[in-house]
């Protein structure tokens, strides 16, 4: 019977984590801790993670300016939040390196990413995919979390934390749950397969079959280079300097992350606390209005069933009376909508900030990208003549294949 | 693919026309009458005289067999060349099965093979009549070519520099990268980070690079996130290796290693390699431009 419940429990796991046949499987987030690693583990179970740069919803700049958000603070905060993923990550000690990618990144063992639904100083909703380097879907899922000015509250103390930590806290749990249901053999093809994607990425035609794909679509090595192969030799000496420059791209997400942190904090936090403040001026000005049009009823249900003097006073008191209280529901739906153009400024003003810090970085991380990209092609082109010289494959045949593979940097 | 190559010059020899015209149907023919079958035998046992004869090592001629290898290498590099345009465009037809495209990368990495088999070949019978008394000669004279061997050894080694000139190159740039990255001003006021870990983690394999990930800080809490903490260890999840070090503190010759010489030998790439790694302050950087030196010195010795 245990078993039973066992099974029925495992496949449920393997239902939530892998249900991506018909999109995102979704969850609310509940007050969830990060699961730590208890002691440090051996480097053959480690996975290195590459984090996307998130998508985010396409949206015009009136129809962000509604939200009280601005296309410019949705780039920001679509590199903002994988960078707290990946630290949030590391800080659990189950993986390898964890790094931001600016593309599309296939070669790495684990590559998350991302989609940003909605981001404001209430909810958060993304859209997260993890596909390992054979071409496995972990899971495919949509966390949802909301956050009350208490749990902004809560963080005064804590400088650096972030009131959607349960949200990050889940999916590396999930991520962790899957990682935990393979085996160190399968660990072990991942990695490889990684390596060999790459190489095949840079010099296609030295390690084209060296991959083979199954009928589902998994890749699987078919056989391994020799320890002394110098081509590949070479190509770990440009996989490091992969690994350098994404490292560098890194350091520019972690200044906009550093820079972001704070203005971004409050930004949050004002826009819940105007938000409410709307909210709660909008619940009074129903309230009054339903208020006062029960007065101007009931003056008109006395006035039909009553003809006396008493009668007659109270429904002028009572017309009078509901009148000024949807009267004043007007001045308060004024207030209202002041908190509506303070959220609106909110969002304006801290566009003003972030602006021009994701400008910097952007603009750097293309302009690097872009010699990245120059070098790339050297080194394609070097590899290509030394593949020749050693193998003596015609430069025609050799050059085959070798555009870079959509998508990519390089 | 000695014998294999025998075999086909027998063939050869055996459909080769004759003076009194039509061929000697030694191997695939039918023999019409006596006289023809006797002609035949006779030419079968010449033909096994030479066989023998080409296979006794003591009667082998190096410069003849540099020849013959080197027409066979021209043949099995047409042929790769051939297979190789067939197999592509057999891959870029959608009709093509993955079975069929991996019988085919197989097929192609069977040529290769071969070629690389002739061209090994040539390498060693190079090497013979080079080092032959009396046969320094190339062995076609006339051809206005070095020794293949060495031409071959001179354009990889070439390569090799190019490639290593290239990633030194661009390690400099990450370096001027990170420098830049640490000047600049913040409008939060939290710092650039300090440390290019990730740079300055060049070729460290990236699992064993993954301690600094996989260990977090003691000091780090639930999701703290500060500036103190990345400058200790983050951004770049293989950890700052060059934490507390000043980068513009190393002397320009502070840390040259032991290993590496005066440089009194050092060519013209190798001379910008250690002027790199001399001048450079970051240790970590440092240290890989060395490595990237004694590789250089390694392959030019080699």
């Amino acid at each position: 019977m245990q078993h039973g419940f066992r099974w029925l429990g495992a496949a449920l796991t393997a239902v939530g984590l892998s249900g991506c046949a018909s999109g995102p499987v979704k969850h609310t987030v509940e007050p969830t801790e990060a699961i730590h690693a208890d002691r440090a583990l051996a480097d053959a179970a480690l996975l290195d993670v590459g984090i996307q740069v998130f998508e985010t919803a396409a949206i015009s700049a009136e129809a962000a300016r509604e939200q009280s958000t601005d296309p410019k603070i949705l780039e920001a905060e679509a590199r903002f939040i994988p960078f707290h993923l990946k630290k949030t990550l590391q800080q659990t000690g189950q993986w390898g390196a964890v790094r931001v990618v600016p593309a599309r990144a296939e070669e790495v063992d684990v590559n998350v990413s991302g989609k940003l639904l909605e981001s404001n100083g209430e909810r958060l909703r993304v859209e997260i995919k993890i596909v390992d380097a054979t071409g496995r879907v972990w899971f495919h899922n949509e966390y949802a979390a909301e956050v009350t000015e208490k749990s902004y509250e809560a963080l005064d103390k804590k400088r650096d934390g972030d009131p959607y930590q349960d949200l990050y806290n889940r999916v590396a749990n999930d991520m962790l749950a899957f990682r935990q249901q393979i085996n160190e053999k399968e660990i072990a093809a991942i990695r490889q397969v990684a390596l060999l994607k790459f190489a095949r990425s840079v010099v296609p035609y030295a390690f084209a079959t060296h991959l083979v794909q199954d009928k589902e679509g998994t890749l699987k090595v078919s056989r391994l280079p020799a320890d002394n192969d110098p081509m590949y030799e070479r190509v770990n000496r440009i996989r490091a300097r992969e690994h350098m420059f994404i490292d560098t791209v890194n350091n520019y997400y972690g200044n906009l992350y550093d820079d972001m942190r704070q203005p971004y904090g409050q930004w949050r936090r004002s826009y819940l606390q105007e938000l409410n403040q709307k909210r709660e001026l909008e619940r009074k000005v129903w309230e009054r209005r339903i208020l006062g049009a029960m007065a101007i009823v009931g003056a008109a249900v006395i006035g039909s069933n009553s003809s006396s003097t008493g009668g007659a006073v109270a429904r002028d008191i009572l017309i009078i009376g509901g009148y000024e209280i949807i009267r004043s529901s007007g001045q308060i739906a004024n207030d209202a909508k002041v908190h509506e153009a303070a959220l609106k400024e909110l969002g304006v003003s801290f566009k003003a900030d972030v602006a021009p810090v994701l400008d910097e970085v952007e603009g750097r991380t293309l302009k690097l990208s872009g010699s990245v990209d120059a070098q790339y092609a050297e080194w394609r082109r070097t590899l290509r003549e030394l593949f020749t010289a050693e193998t003596g494959l015609p430069t025609a045949a050799a050059a085959a294949g070798t555009s870079p593979e959509p998508g990519q940097y390089r | 693919m000695h014998i294999k190559r025998l075999l086909d010059r027998s063939q050869y020899l055996s459909e080769t026309p004759r003076a009194g015209g039509g061929h000697s149907r030694i191997v695939c023919g039918s023999f019409h009458n006596r006289a023809h079958y006797k002609h035949a035998l006779h030419y079968a046992a010449a033909l096994l005289l030479w066989l023998a004869a080409a296979a006794t090592p003591g009667h082998a001629d190096p410069r003849s067999d540099l020849a013959q290898a080197r027409h066979d290498l021209a043949i099995s590099e047409q042929v790769l060349a051939r297979v190789t345009e067939r197999v592509e465009i057999a891959r870029s037809d959608p009709a093509t099965g993955p079975e069929q495209r991996r019988h085919l990368d197989e097929y192609v990495v069977r040529v290769r093979e071969m070629v690389v088999s002739n061209r090994e070949r040539v390498r060693i019978l190079s090497h013979t009549v080079d080092t032959a008394p009396g046969g320094g000669a190339p062995a076609m004279p006339g051809d206005g070519k070095a020794p293949l061997a060495a031409t071959q050894a001179e354009e990889i080694a070439a390569l090799e520099t190019r490639l290593g000139v290239s990633l030194a190159d661009f390690d400099q740039l990450l370096l001027e990268e990170a420098r830049r990255a640490r000047t600049r001003g913040t409008i939060g006021g939290s710092g650039f980070p300090g440390g290019s870990g990730g740079a300055a983690a060049a070729e460290r394999p990236s699992k064993g690079a993954a301690a600094g990930s996989k260990a977090p800080d003691a000091t780090h809490s639930g999701s703290g996130t500060g500036a103190a903490q990345r400058s200790a260890g983050e951004p770049g999840s293989q950890g700052g290796r060059i934490e507390g070090g000043d980068p513009g503190s190393a002397g320009a010759t502070a840390a040259r290693p032991p290993d590496v010489g005066d440089g009194s030998d050092d060519d013209v790439v190798a001379r910008q390699i250690r002027k790199l790694a001399e001048s450079e302050p970051d240790p970590a950087l440092r240290e890989k431009l060395w490595d990237e030196y004694r590789r250089y010195k390694q392959g030019t010795k080699g």
